[in-house]
């Protein structure tokens, strides 16, 4: 039996081979164990190639965001009619859940410093009784079931909600990286974007968002000594990621790189249509006659049906009410399992691509069509 | 100039990063590609993507060569080490972007700007085109190139490791 030349085992992997020999190949695949084996090692070679060049990037290059020349927000046809969802990505649901929790440990901590000048300071580790009774109360424990149901009331369904308050971009970027929502810190007054990088102020690092994530855990009563001082530990990690979080004087601080995905080492966060392109490996796909309002490479972790180990581009629009369009878009495998997005995708190319939004599914369904 | 703008628009931002991470010096990375850009407007290519980055790296060389007729090389390490003392976490970044680029510079000319173009998200045509190959040899140029990238990444690591 003749073997396959790495050359077709790396055009395999690059989605680069035409049809039939495609075909060919994963028919000698099929009965191949050691081509199949190789194929395996090739595609960790190639990983690993990518992410070495990953590494030669100094600092993002001047990225512009993409925009059509001479078109419209709304082009052709009536504009989209933007109507809250009736079921939205659990994703943005456990990001806002986060993001009300690390807002309600902010309310905490600066609480904790008032009661310290009321009365004898807290034992450290620990909350005024009236304080953790606060974040009891205020972060109700969701689980896993109830972020993954879809519910009547969740997401954008009341539009006047006070107790769901409805995501801006802003407050989006800062519930992705963990630190506090926006609406409870001020953010600085003119946050720096430089000529080099254009890339907004975002509260960086995994450490910090490791801390954020922390009052959570912090809810549960310690049933033992170690638990406490865990407990104390984290509390009082909790208190310095708050007072790191203050409102910056008027001198913003400088722009931080792009953290990376720990399971592709992909950048997340905002990007531009180069390095989009790049991820998918071709060109970006947009909607007709929509106006892109940004470009975000998210984890595919976080993306429901995506594939886990590379990150999802996603293409945002937004309406005149504040209301979002995302186009998701991962390169396709095309391995024997699931596709990406499941029977919610389709395919464009080599690409998968999936929209949700605060739209109607007629909506939906429309802008589909228009996809390029 | 308009075709020109749009390509700046489009190109600029991945040619520079496709020759910083060539010649690990970023300056020299955006000289090239406005001489790139300006050769482009002296002469709009008819399939601009491949036609700037074969240019590129055209310039690549071309600057190659001349640094080593005047006997001058680029060694970024040294540079820094005449400011002040960076942090660990930044030091060792630089080590081993200073370790992926000697690794960098054990593949063939071919093999190394073959494997650049696919990091820009080049097609195997795309390639063939800008480097003058058959598109039936891109495959194999990548997967020599690919393997000989990690096998040198590694051997450095592991020879640095021995050392310390």
């Amino acid at each position: 039996m003749q073997h396959l030349e790495d050359g077709i085992i790396h055009a395999l992997i690059d989605e680069e081979l035409e049809p039939d020999e495609r075909a060919a190949t994963e028919e000698h695949l099929a009965t191949c164990a050691s081509c199949t084996a190789r194929l395996k090692r090739q595609r960790t070679v190639t990983g690993e190639a990518d992410e070495l060049l990953v590494v030669l990037d100094d600092e993002p290059v001047a990225q512009r965001a993409y925009s059509p020349p001479g078109r419209d927000t709304v082009s052709h046809g009536p504009p989209v009619v933007l109507v809250p969802a009736g079921a939205i990505d659990a994703h943005r649901r456990r990001r806002r859940i986060q993001g009300l929790a690390a807002a309600a440990m902010l309310v905490v901590a600066s609480g904790a410093g008032w009661f310290a000048l009321q009365g004898p300071p807290p034992e450290e580790g620990t909350l005024p009784a009236a304080a953790e009774s606060r974040v009891a109360a205020s972060d109700p424990e969701v689980s896993t079931e109830q972020a993954a149901a879809p519910s009547a009331t969740s997401g954008f369904a009341d539009t006047n909600a006070a107790s769901a308050p409805m995501e801006t971009d802003q407050s989006r970027r800062d519930l992705a990286d963990g630190s506090p929502n926006p609406r409870t810190v001020p953010p600085p007054a003119n946050p720096e974007r430089t000529a080099s990088n254009n890339v907004p102020s975002e509260r960086p690092t995994a450490a910090a968002r490791q801390q954020s994530q922390t009052p959570a855990q912090d809810r549960a009563v310690p049933a033992s000594a170690r638990d406490e001082a865990a407990r104390r530990e984290r509390v009082n990690a909790a208190a310095e990621v708050s007072r790191a979080t203050e409102p910056a004087p008027a001198a913003a601080a400088p722009v931080p790189a792009l953290v990376t995905a720990p399971s592709s080492g992909e950048p997340v966060g905002r990007i531009g249509l180069d390095v989009a392109e790049r991820m998918l490996g071709g060109p970006v796909h947009v909607i007709d006659g929509l106006r892109v309002s940004e470009i975000r490479s998210v984890s595919g972790r976080d993306v429901r049906g995506a594939d886990r180990s590379r990150n999802v581009v996603r293409v945002i629009y937004r309406g005149p009410d504040g209301g979002e369009i995302f186009l998701d878009q991962q390169r396709s495998t095309g391995g024997d399992g699931d596709p990406v997005f499941g029977a919610a995708g389709w395919q464009l190319g080599t690409v998968r691509l999936r929209l949700t939004g605060d739209v109607t599914n007629d909506s939906l369904n429309t802008l589909v069509g228009k996809v390029r | 100039m308009t075709d020109v703008g749009q390509l700046f628009r489009l190109y600029h931002a991945p040619l520079v990063r496709m020759l910083q991470r060539r010649l690990g010096d970023r300056d020299r990375a955006e000289e090239l590609a406005q001489e790139t850009f300006a050769r482009a407007v002296q002469s709009p290519p008819d399939n601009p993507r491949p036609w700037l980055f074969a240019v590129a790296l055209n310039l690549v060389r071309e600057d190659a060569r001349r640094n080593e007729r005047q006997g001058r090389r680029l060694t970024l390490l040294k540079a820094d080490e005449t400011t002040s003392p960076a942090p660990d976490a930044v030091f060792e970044r630089r080590e081993q972007q200073a370790r992926v680029r000697a690794a960098l510079d054990r593949l063939s000319a071919r093999d190394r700007e073959a494997l650049l173009l696919k990091a820009e998200g080049f097609s195997y045509e795309e390639i063939a085109e800008a480097l003058g190959l058959a598109r039936g040899a891109v495959g194999t140029t990548l997967a020599r190139a690919r393997k000989r990238l990690v096998e040198a990444y590694g051997a450095k690591e592991r020879g640095e490791h021995a050392a310390s």
